[in-house]
């Protein structure tokens, strides 16, 4: 995606220029979390 | 809990996944009960009581992470290795030094001892090995770790100096600020498989392993999946690009390869 290549030329971190993936990070460690823990 | 963001191959998003995982967690605090066992050990070792994630830039060669988080650099340290230094006039040639070291790092001729610092791995057999006491152990810097924050994050990266061939004794002391913190601890690993990964990677809870839809990644997943199954650490796989290039990705069945795995596609 052409934003996502923007804002890491920039320096951006990726869930500052589109918060939206904020969640999916989260949703993300989470599953990492019951792995660990089975 | 300490993850590592590693991948094989370079280029597929690692740093761009590690930071935005440490900024997702510390955003939502999700690692805040954790923060709440921070000790006055970790305060010492990080210079901050309210974090509850720590970044590592393990990427000792290129470490890039800190242009996303633009952290506040707080302390640097120098990083070396005890190297040896021969005193020729106690030095008889008898050429024992070169036997025991490993790396060849030191060479004896008739009149001369040689001595390669960038071949040496600092363990101070020769010293040790000497049988007229003429080896003495001298500091030889490689590089410098710095640590700092970002806002809720603990931040540290090494730097290995230019030239410098060995990045393992950097990441081994990057890793020792890991220790004592109770919190999330993000390492951002080198690319490829070779030593440097593998310190990265040893000890982690999980492997969050990035890779894209190209048989070039496939490829390096599978050997990046090899060395977490070696370290018996489990593993994850992002894939990065989701949509571009090579559906075959998929068929790499992640649960063969592991005891446990989960994938994410972005």
């Amino acid at each position: 995606m052409r934003s996502i290549a923007e804002a890491y030329s920039k320096g951006v971190p990726l869930v500052e220029a589109l918060p939206e993936y904020q969640e999916r990070f989260q949703e993300l460690y989470r599953r990492i979390e019951g792995e660990v823990a089975r | 809990m300490k993850i590592a963001v590693a991948s094989g191959k370079g280029g597929t998003g690692k740093t761009t996944v590690a930071v935005s995982l440490a900024l997702s967690i510390a955003s939502k605090r999700l690692s805040v009960k954790a923060s709440k066992r921070l000790t006055e050990a970790n305060a010492e070792t990080l210079g901050r009581y309210d974090a509850t994630t720590l970044f590592l830039d393990c990427d000792v060669e290129e470490p890039n992470a800190h242009l996303f988080l633009r952290p506040t650099i707080e302390r640097r340290e120098e990083v070396g290795i005890l190297i040896p230094q021969v005193d020729e006039a106690k030095c008889t040639h008898c050429g024992r030094c070169a036997e025991v070291c490993q790396y060849h790092a030191i060479a004896v001729l008739p009149q001369k001892v040689l001595v390669f610092p960038q071949l040496c791995h600092g363990c101070g057999g020769c010293a040790l090995e000497c049988p007229e006491g003429a080896i003495a152990e001298v500091f030889n810097p490689i590089g410098v770790i710095e640590e700092g924050a970002a806002g809720p994050i603990a931040f540290a990266h090494g730097i290995l100096n230019v030239g410098e061939p060995m990045a393992t004794p950097i990441i081994r002391q990057l890793k020792r600020r890991a220790k004592d913190f109770a919190g999330t601890i993000i390492l951002d690993a080198p690319p490829g498989t070779s030593c440097p990964v593998v310190e990265t990677m040893r000890g982690a809870d999980f492997a969050l392993l990035v890779t894209e839809p190209t048989p070039f990644g496939l490829h390096d997943l599978r050997l990046a999946v090899e060395v977490a199954r070696e370290l018996r650490v489990p593993v994850g796989v992002v894939i990065n690009r989701d949509g571009v290039g090579d559906a075959g990705l998929m068929n790499i069945a992640p649960p063969k390869a592991s005891p446990s795995s989960c994938a994410s596609r972005f």
